[in-house]
């Protein structure tokens, strides 16, 4: 490859991390919207949880719904850089990166919107001081911890020859920038000794993130699994929320795909091919989980358990049922139809079925936390009329907002403030691709 | 298929008999019964408690339509048609129970059930309070006979009834004999009435197992005229049926505090983070030397 392509590579990788008017104005609309929303959560603070739709039977209601969609949707990162990156599957390096700052963001801030649910959140160090050893909440605690580690760790150390080239090819821009390029880059002189050592580091990062992901999810099914209860009493919801999970990460990094190609004009780098592969990723992730859905809702509904009728009721043609067709339908199956036709997979009609299939994957795990709560075994009795359902609150739907928010947050500032696409990655790719053309 | 039929027939010839439920006749000696206390701010309030402990999960918060869905739907204390109850006829229907609502003479105290009246009539402004006469079986006290070794050879327990003032036997007493258990407590025998020298004896089980040294807690209770119970004896006695309760808490198990969680429970989550974070502190290690390495150029 010719030097110029490799220093137009760099140009246009590097052309969107000086922050711009466009960013600070986005970010102070995301500061604003945070702030009310965080107003919300003061209001939580002080009065207690009694301005949430929670009460004593149904007590875990929006936050812990989204707490589950957004472990969901950190998963993202072990499946693409992990799964199909150790696989050989070249098409993701110029998604990796935002798989894994969408990863990273999701786990982050799935910590914080636990502590959201809290009354008391001063006490959550009580978790690590009396935590039992036997209660999966512990586990699910220490689990989030390490994985949004190793997410970090996965954002950071592949980037580090592309924060060494940034160094060197950006010195227009302010100096706390250049300074945290230069911090991060650990000397980065591309010495093959350095470069054995990051690979190896890389490869077991690669290698370690596999458990912990497929742990981090399956934890989280189980506090639900490990309880008695109508619809959570199941074996199959560990493998049922890990592929679950898949298909909320592809429809997040779909949508994250579309938005930095269109701002950041990456259409050189991500093609429509790129598109095409995530939406047959899509169709193949979808499939698993259908099949985990039909094993999950079939198996029940045929037997019409006793005890449990009345939740599958609910779902099937009840109180939920709207929502239950809607996400089985609109977020499942009719993307599964039209994402094997080979026009729905450009990337606009893929970003309006991702969007479809993130928002059901929201919805479905409203569907999975509350419905249960609402038919316990014994029977609710005298408690007022609004202990028997559950309707999320003004102040809990901010709270759930601002916890998006956060989110977009730190992906726009950890996509604006480094390099997007890797660098060294897709110029080695490059390399190759024209060295094997030239034997 | 046809038992599930059978059981609705049942069910809905219960329905009609619950619906078609005669009203609740009180005898005429018992109607007239009047508290043999005072009603005062202290009885309502002890009253409330009993109320808010006992009644209240059916019959709700009075004034508040709170109560419990059952058929017949209990009535909210507060009510008119409740209110027009005499004192004698709440006080038999509190004790007799009937139907859905449960008999409390077993599990109230005769001052418990007249404090739970005292406080639902202050939801009635125009009810004005009669007292009546004192109980006069208060100075009966009774007295075990049985020694230890007898018990145990006939297993019989002999009891003595006195009056407490001048000593003297009371006659035709009734008396029941209760042992304790873990959740309250279990009658022994039939009810027994003192003969002329105030004496009676009731059978105790031979297998009625004590506590770890044997000891049993017993009580006698004296049936009240007003159809409730009062304690005249409760004591320890030893038998020889010692019971080692099992704890489901004294071993390690996955219900237990954390100092009793099982071993490998302990290992794999300890083993599982020191992995995850020991690769975790390698990969930083690695890092490090990628500096170092740069640094000497």
């Amino acid at each position: 490859m010719d030097e110029k392509t490799k220093s137009g590579i760099i140009h246009d990788i590097l052309k969107s991390v000086k922050l711009n008017n466009g960013f600070y104005v986005w970010m102070a609309f995301l500061t604003v919207s945070l702030v009310f929303c965080l107003t919300a959560y003061y209001q939580q603070l002080t009065t207690g949880l009694g301005v949430t739709g929670l009460r004593d039977y149904i007590s875990w209601g929006m936050y812990i719904s989204n707490f589950v969609f957004f472990v969901a949707s950190s998963l993202i990162g072990m499946l693409i850089s992990s799964v199909l990156g150790l696989t050989g599957q070249k098409w993701v390096t110029p998604i990796t990166r935002m798989a894994e700052i969408i990863a990273f963001a999701f786990a982050a801030v799935a910590g914080l919107v636990i502590v959201s649910d809290m009354g008391r959140p001063e006490r959550l160090l009580n978790v690590f001081l009396y935590g039992r050893f036997q209660s999966p909440i512990l586990w699910d605690v220490t689990v989030v911890t390490t994985y949004v580690m190793i997410s970090l760790l996965l954002f950071i150390v592949p980037m580090v020859p592309d924060l060494a080239i940034a160094y060197n090819n950006r010195s227009d821009l302010p100096k706390w920038q250049r300074l945290l390029y230069k911090l991060l880059s650990l000397n980065w002189i591309g010495s093959e000794e350095q470069k054995a050592l990051l690979h190896k580091a890389v490869r077991i990062l690669l290698i370690l993130v596999i458990p912990v992901a497929l742990a981090i999810h399956t934890v989280t099914s189980w506090l639900f699994a490990v309880t008695p209860r109508a619809g959570w009493n199941s074996t199959i919801f560990g493998p049922y929320f890990v592929t679950g999970a898949f298909v909320t990460g592809v429809a997040s990094v779909i949508i994250a795909m579309y938005v930095f190609r269109k701002i950041y004009h990456l259409q050189e780098y991500i093609k429509d091919i790129h598109f095409d592969k995530i939406g047959k990723l899509l169709v193949l992730v979808s499939l698993v989980y259908l099949y985990f859905n039909i094993n999950e809702f079939l198996v029940p509904g045929y037997k019409m358990p006793k005890h449990e009728a009345v939740t599958l009721h609910s779902l099937f043609s009840g109180g939920h049922a709207i929502m239950f067709w809607f996400v089985q339908l609109a977020g499942l199956i009719i993307p599964i139809f039209l994402l094997l036709l080979k026009k729905f997979r450009k990337p606009t009609p893929l970003l309006i079925i991702g969007l479809f299939v993130f928002v059901g994957a929201w919805l479905k795990r409203y569907l999975i936390v509350i419905p249960t709560q609402e038919h316990p075994f014994l029977p609710i009795q005298n408690v007022p009329e609004s202990y028997t359902f559950y309707q999320p609150t003004f102040t809990e739907i901010c709270i759930t907002l601002a916890s998006f928010i956060l989110v977009l947050i730190i992906v726009s500032v950890l996509a604006k403030v480094f390099p997007l696409i890797p660098i060294q990655e897709t110029i080695d790719e490059r390399n190759n691709k024209t060295e094997s053309h030239e034997e | 298929m046809k038992s599930s039929f059978i059981l609705i027939v049942i069910l809905s010839l219960l329905g009609t008999y619950v619906k078609a439920q005669t009203p609740w006749v009180v005898p005429d000696d018992r109607k007239g019964l009047l508290a043999p206390l005072k009603f005062s701010d202290e009885t309502r309030k002890l009253g409330q408690e009993v109320f808010n402990k006992t009644c209240v999960s059916c019959h709700g918060h009075p004034g508040q339509p709170d109560q419990a869905k059952l058929v017949p739907a209990p009535k909210d204390p507060a009510s008119k048609e409740y209110q027009q109850n005499l004192d004698g006829e709440f006080f038999y229907k509190i004790t007799e129970g009937r139907g859905l609502m449960p008999s409390f003479k077993k599990m109230l105290k005769s001052e418990d059930i007249w404090n739970v009246i005292s406080y639902v009539r202050t939801f009635n402004k125009e009810y004005v309070q009669k007292v009546g006469a004192a109980d006069s079986s208060s100075g009966i006290t009774g007295k075990l006979l049985s020694k230890l070794d007898y018990l145990i050879k006939d297993n019989k327990i002999e009891v003595k009834v006195i009056q407490q003032s001048n000593k003297m036997p009371v006659i035709g007493v009734k008396l029941s004999l209760y042992a304790k258990r873990n959740f309250g407590w279990l009658p022994l025998d039939e009810m027994r009435i003192s003969n002329a020298s105030g004496k009676l004896t009731f059978n105790y089980p031979k297998d009625l197992p004590g506590d770890k040294v044997g000891d049993v807690n017993i009580k006698v209770n004296m049936a009240n005229a007003d159809g409730t119970e009062r304690t005249i004896i409760d004591t320890i006695i030893k038998t020889e049926i010692k019971c080692s309760q099992y704890n489901l808490l004294d071993n390690r198990a996955m219900w237990n505090v954390r100092s009793k969680a099982p071993i490998w429970l302990m290992l794999s989550y300890c083993g599982s983070v020191l992995a995850a974070w020991g690769v975790i502190f390698y990969i930083i290690w690695i890092l490090l030397q990628i500096r170092n390495k740069g640094a000497k150029v």
